[in-house]
């Protein structure tokens, strides 16, 4: 055995153990979390491996970075061949692949795929040295930097060890390496041939299996750990409707997330999967309206507390320092809209939102600090039902004057219009719900309401932790629908929509739930309101905000674009819209909390509306409506016009206004 | 050492208007829907007071005592849910909320069927019926010393009682020996949010219930007026709104409409 | 047997306000009731308050001067109170709803077994010789007429719900000056931080300028500040500008705060939440500045501005100071 020999097996001896001790550190606490149920179904969960690593699907939504990870992605996994030559010939000299074609078209793809992969990685400096996209701000730019120079030095030293053994004329394959013979044949003019080259080649090979080892050694203390967690975490992902939280059993000892220790083993699973791409930190409301939140850097900053944890104690409870106020601010906590931009946009299916509500879970129901606004809220609806406490309406009184039968218990209708609190206790939403009667009287739809039977769904409750309260509600809720029958439930609300399609059915509640603009859609195509619109309407110009919990959490964008082209609009889009919409700042209880007046995300949102120049902003939900209502105030105040420029209108309003039937129930506007 | 806090059971303070509903066959004011009663706001912050003075005096038992003529028991229940140790709900039909002696006399024969107070914590008021007048009355009935209108309660040395007193125009501390009656107000501060644990033993624990004839509470005398009518007074203004065409312009206008309607006066007299 | 007696509280040397308000309601029911209007005077050097409430021209007045009064101290002031009513058994004692007065009241009616007629805004003898009134309750939210038999009552009525009656200069009458024996006290207290408050008092003022959540913080209360000065107005506050610790407490308006009726109320950034309203709902005019069109604030309000805060009060600052520049160069 020649000392070379022995050297390489020590160095990979030595490599592997340190790596498999590395790796055994991350393990630990994946192994010691408690399991979440998400082995089964297979097949959805491997298809969306498929689709979304080799596929590359959400990556994709960025070319650039797309085909820049396509290449590396696919180099990488091609270059595991050469991997398994550097290990194979490190434990024996006869190691070969010859006998599945490593001589013939694996060297041919090695030498295409290193150019791809070398590509690759000119790009992704090329991004972060000279483009610098926003995204990245708060990424660990070392960590990159150290991984594509480990990238290129394995790829590099591939190529010049293939090169010099051509050079050296030890290798017959110059017609299956056509890059590296290129390069060889510099390398001679360059005088490198014969026991240089023979030389070199036994140098570069060291180089190709030093990095590669580095590599492998570096890897689980890095964001570059995803190549080995991405495909688990993809396939780990959560299949559930995106609206459904877990819900707790309120009996256990510890409500809520307070340490890193209670983390499930997904959960934990997703911090090592985080590329810190940004793509989440790009999209989020929270971060661009300047508050302490960014999705990534939550990610980051709970990775490197659960590895601090680790190292100071094993994983146990307390280890590190505390999570909430240490690692993870409240203020950063509280920031969150719940708006799920950033687990759209995740490539790796990272979930933000269920954890943000974990800890959240702890400060509502264990330790009692709830920011004001939202506390106030909440005892609210345990008190009365609603959260708008000071309200001068009670349920009813929104509709008075209008013909609604009010479903008692044991009758029947086929609609029940469910309409939320903001439209029965708010001055502004009323009108929706208002011009939504007069649309389903038009249209001839049986419909009722339960009036004061209604309570609070309790979506915002269970958004800001208090899963007690949303519980309550939801069971109260449950039995109040249990006792009267209908076809299906219409709401002008998504987050009741949400809520009592994907949540209360763990409370023993199935409905059939549709939104208004579900429903409002079906009645056109059905012919039923067509009909009565009038025909000298002018195309207004309108440009549509969609509603994250009608939208991203339950796929509907196209019903209300349709009502709205059939009330005769011509839809100008926001540049943000459809799955990339960015949130009015009212969703997960934040339309109860005092948003500081320089971090609005109303204001945000208002300013791209303004951008499109449409004369109206639509909506289809009450607190868009009352957020970008008060946005395009504050918006035209700072641009110091004298009205706003935007009317904020909810769909059925509009749809409402293009009907013919003039009606003395309809406020002059 | 033991306190107790007396709580009373009122209409939700925040009830609108067209939800009230006036019954004057029986002289009582009642909310139309299902909208459940809420504890008085002042005395959820004599519970606050109380919990803060057990954060120094580990073995204070803290007692809620209300009177009423009946209760929504899920809603007194959340004196349990913030940390009372004891909730007694005395309920007899005799006891109407508005009329503060048959109240007095019920909380003070229960205060003293429990074996008596170290200290006594009301609200400053009721906000339904506004007359302030029970810690008055139990101060007399129980012979002990009454300070009023604290925004601060503590105790020193076991023995006595101190307070920051609010006045109109800023405040002045007070003190009593213990056994003392202490009214709170809001500037106290909030009740706190309790813990969904502490929620969920206050679900198993009950209120002990006390029927007034086991109390002993002595007849009260008749002094409270009779309510002979009740009316949702009318406020009927007109708002004029200001039109200009941004927030500057509408100040400006706001200014000279008031000049013009001599609603102000520059250099007048003060 | 004296009739009414008048309790004239004296604040820091100062005779209070309520005062007049009471001497209206005595005047509107001494007919029906017997023996006269008595007038007591309680503090400690006090003579020329005493001196001030004399111009009501009360039949007797009744002073207790005492160090031991100096102070606003419930129990030691109501001991002197209910001396007074021993001697002179009056059939209607008529206090003030200020922090002393009504707890006064209560201890009184409480210690002689009197009814008390809380926070009354009108009232009236019955042919019976018992009294009707009417006061609100639920936060301003129901009135209640309530009615009551045969005296001695407690009357405590409402600030702002009745006239200020005009000070008559009649004869002078001499003072009845009485020894204070109290029974041993049970509570002490210590001498009153009175924060100084800037400008005029909400309660006195003719003008109140009123700023609430919509403020959003402690800094734009000095625009309210400028504009008080300028139209020689008070500031006052809603609950939630209390609490949030912008400013003193003693400017908060409404059922927890003060009540008060000034002739013009400027709400700016307050909701107008009942609990508010009731505390300057009975003032003369009423404006509201909201950035909410839905404020309940414009339900009571004579004018409204819809807008920003700031935006609106710095322009109306500067066009009232602008006037009253021009008006300061025309004299
Ligand atoms: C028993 C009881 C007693 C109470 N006693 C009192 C009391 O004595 N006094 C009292 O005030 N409250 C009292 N309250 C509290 C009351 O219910 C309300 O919570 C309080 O009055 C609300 O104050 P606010 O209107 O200033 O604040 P908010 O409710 O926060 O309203 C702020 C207002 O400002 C507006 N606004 C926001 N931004 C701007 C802007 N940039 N420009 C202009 N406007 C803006 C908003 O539209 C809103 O209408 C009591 C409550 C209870 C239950
Ligand atoms: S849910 Fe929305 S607000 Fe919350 S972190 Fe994600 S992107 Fe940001
Ligand atoms: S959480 Fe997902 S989207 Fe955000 S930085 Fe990490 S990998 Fe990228």
């Amino acid at each position: 055995m020649s000392i070379e020999l022995v050297l390489r097996l020590v160095v990979l001896l030595g490599a592997f153990v340190w790596a498999g001790f590395r790796f055994e550190q991350l393990a630990r606490p994946l192994l010691a979390a408690p399991a979440e149920a998400r082995l089964r179904p297979f097949l959805p969960r491997a298809w969306g491996v498929v689709v979304n690593i080799l596929g590359h699907a959400r990556l994709m939504r960025k070319p650039y970075s797309g085909l820049m990870h396509m290449m590396m992605l696919f180099g990488f996994l091609f270059l595991l061949t050469a991997v398994m030559q550097v290990f194979g010939e490190g434990v024996s000299p006869l190691f070969t692949l010859a006998a599945i074609g490593g001589r013939t078209w694996i060297a041919l793809g090695q030498d295409v795929f290193a150019v791809l992969l070398l590509t690759g990685v000119a790009m992704a400096t090329y991004q972060r040295v000279v483009w610098k996209p926003a995204r990245f701000v708060g990424s660990n730019q070392r960590d990159a930097a150290i991984i594509l120079s480990l990238i290129s030095a394995v790829v590099v030293g591939m190529l010049l060890q293939n090169s010099c053994h051509l050079a050296a004329g030890r290798d017959a394959l110059a017609a299956w390496r056509p890059v590296s013979s290129a390069i060889a044949s510099v390398l001679v003019a360059c005088g490198v041939t014969g026991a240089i080259a023979i030389a070199g080649a036994t140098a570069f090979a060291w180089m190709h299996m030093l990095a590669i080892l580095a590599f492998l050694v570096y890897i689980p203390g890095s964001k570059h750990l995803h190549v080995i967690v991405g495909v688990p975490n993809v396939y780990f992902r959560d299949l559930n409707s995106a609206g459904r939280l877990v819900t707790p059993d309120l009996e256990q000892p510890k409500l809520g997330l307070s340490d890193i220790a209670q983390l499930g083993r997904k959960q934990a699973l997703d911090l090592y999967a985080c590329t810190e791409c940004g793509r989440c930190q790009e999209l989020c409301p929270a971060y661009a309206s300047g508050k302490p939140l960014s999705p990534k850097l939550l990610i980051m900053n709970m990775r490197d507390h659960l590895l601090e944890a680790q190292g100071a104690g094993g994983h146990r409870e307390g280890a590190g320092g505390p999570l909430i106020g240490g690692a993870i601010s409240e203020e950063t906590i509280w920031s969150c809209t719940t708006c799920r931009a950033c687990m759209e946009a995740c490539p790796l299916f990272i979930e933000h939102v269920p954890k943000i509500v974990d800890m959240r879970r702890h400060l509502s129901m264990e330790a009692g600090r709830v920011p004001d606004g939202i506390s106030g809220a909440m005892l609210s609806v345990e008190q009365r039902g609603h959260p708008w406490a000071g309200t001068r309406f009670s349920r009813l009184d929104w509709c008075r004057d209008l013909d609604v039968r009010v479903l008692a218990p044991g009758e029947t209708t086929d609609t029940l219009l469910w309409v939320g609190c903001t439209a029965a206790f708010d001055a502004r939403a009323q009108k929706v719900a208002r011009a939504l009667v007069r649309l389903l009287h038009g249209a001839g739809v049986d419909f009722a309401i339960l009036g004061d039977a209604e309570s609070c769904t309790g979506d915002a409750a269970r958004r800001t932790g208090n899963d007690y309260l949303f519980q309550l509600q939801a069971s109260a809720n449950v039995e109040t629908l249990n006792t009267r029958a209908f076809r299906r439930i219409v709401s002008i609300c998504p987050h009741c929509v949400n809520t009592l399609k994907n949540e209360y059915p763990d409370f023993g509640g199935s409905y059939d739930v549709v939104h208004h603009s579900q429903l409002l859609g079906e009645l056109m195509g059905q012919g039923h309101l067509r009909s009565m619109l009038r025909g000298d309407r002018e195309a207004l110009a309108i440009t549509f905000h969609d509603p994250c919990y009608l939208g991203r959490y339950n796929g509907e964008f196209e019903a209300p674009r349709a009502v709205l082209a059939g009330a005769g609009a011509a839809i100008a889009e926001m540049e943000r819209s459809h799955g990339r919409s960015f949130c009015c700042g009212g969703g997960g209880g934040r339309a109860f909390a005092v948003e500081p007046p320089d971090q609005r995300v109303n204001v945000l949102r208002a300013t791209q509306a303004r951008a499109t120049s449409a004369a109206v902003v639509a909506t289809a939900c009450p607190f868009c409506l009352l957020m970008l209502d008060d946005g395009c105030k504050a918006v035209a105040r700072l641009e110091g016009d004298s009205t706003p420029l935007q009317q904020v209108r909810d769909i059925a309003e509009i749809l409402d206004d293009a009907m013919r039937v003039a009606d003395e129930t309809r406020a002059p506007t | 050492m033991r306190a107790v806090v007396c709580l009373k059971q009122v209409i939700d303070p925040l009830t609108p208007a067209t939800s009230l509903a006036l019954d004057v066959q029986d002289m009582k004011i009642r909310v139309r829907a299902a909208a459940p009663p809420v504890i008085n706001g002042f005395d959820e912050q004599g519970i606050e007071a109380a919990l803060r003075l057990r954060e120094t005096i580990r073995e204070l038992e803290i007692v809620c005592i209300a009177a009423s003529e009946r209760f929504n028991t899920d809603v007194m229940k959340r004196a349990l849910a913030v940390g009372a140790d004891q909730l007694i709900l005395v309920q007899d039909p005799s006891l109407d909320t508005w009329n503060s002696y048959p109240v007095a006399y019920a909380l003070a024969a229960a205060i003293r069927q429990i074996g008596g107070a170290d200290l006594v914590l009301c609200g400053r008021q009721g906000s339904d019926w506004d007359n302030g007048l029970v810690p008055y009355i139990l101060a007399d009935l129980l012979a002990m010393p009454l300070l009023t209108l604290a925004k601060r309660v503590n105790i020193a040395d076991g023995k006595r009682v101190e307070i920051e007193r609010v006045l109109a125009d800023g405040s002045m501390t007070m003190e009593a020996a213990l056994p003392a009656i202490v009214t709170v107000t809001s500037e106290l501060g909030a009740l706190r949010m309790p813990s969904v644990a502490a929620r969920l033993t206050a679900a198993r624990k009950q209120p002990r219930q006390i029927a007034l004839a086991d109390l002993g509470a002595g007849a009260p005398p008749a002094l409270a007026p009779e309510v002979i009518d009740l009316a949702i007074p009318v406020t009927g203004r007109n708002c004029t709104f200001i039109e200009a065409a941004d927030g500057p312009g509408a100040g400006v206008r706001l200014a000279e409409t008031l000049l013009e309607t001599g609603a102000v006066r520059l250099g007048m007299e003060r | 047997m004296a009739g009414i007696l008048i309790v004239a509280e004296v604040d820091a040397g100062v005779l209070r306000p309520e005062y007049w308000e009471l001497a209206t309601v005595a005047r509107a029911v001494s007919a029906s009731i017997p023996g006269g209007v008595s007038v007591a005077v309680i503090g400690a050097d006090v003579a020329a308050a005493a001196q001030q409430a004399a111009g009501i021209g009360p039949d007797t007045l009744h002073v207790i001067d005492d160090e031991r009064l100096a102070n606003p101290w419930p129990e030691a002031h109501a001991a002197a109170l209910i001396q007074l009513c021993g001697e002179l058994s009056p059939q209607m004692v008529l206090a003030p709803r200020s922090i002393l007065g009504a707890e006064i009241a209560a201890r009184l009616a409480v210690r002689c077994g009197w009814p008390l007629l809380q926070d009354v805004v009108q009232i009236e003898a019955t042919p019976d010789g018992g009294l009707q009134a009417v006061r609100p309750v639920s936060g301003g939210a129901v009135a209640a007429t309530v009615r009551i038999g045969a005296g001695p009552w407690v009357v405590v009525p409402r600030p702002r719900a009745f006239a200020p009656a005009a000070a008559s200069a009649v004869a002078e009458i001499t003072p009845t000056r009485h020894a204070f024996a109290p029974p041993p006290f049970a509570t002490a207290c210590g001498t009153p931080q009175r924060v100084a408050v800037q400008g005029l008092s909400v309660d006195r003022a003719k003008i109140v300028v009123a700023g609430g959540g919509g403020l959003g913080g402690p800094e734009p209360f000095t625009l309210l500040r400028e504009v008080a000065a300028l139209v020689g107005g008070a500031v006052g506050a809603s609950r939630v500008a209390v609490d949030s610790g912008w400013v003193q407490s003693t400017m908060q308006v409404g059922l927890t705060g003060k009540t008060i009726a000034p002739d013009l109320y400027i709400a700016v950034g307050i909701s107008g939440a009942i609990q508010h309203l009731v505390g300057c709902s009975s003032s003369q005019v009423i404006v509201a500045v909201n950035s909410d069109p839905a404020a309940p604030i414009f339900g009571i309000a004579n004018y409204g501005v819809v807008g920003d805060c700031k935006e609106v009060m710095t322009a109306f600052r500067d066009t009232l100071a602008t006037r009253a520049a021009q008006a300061g160069r025309a004299v």
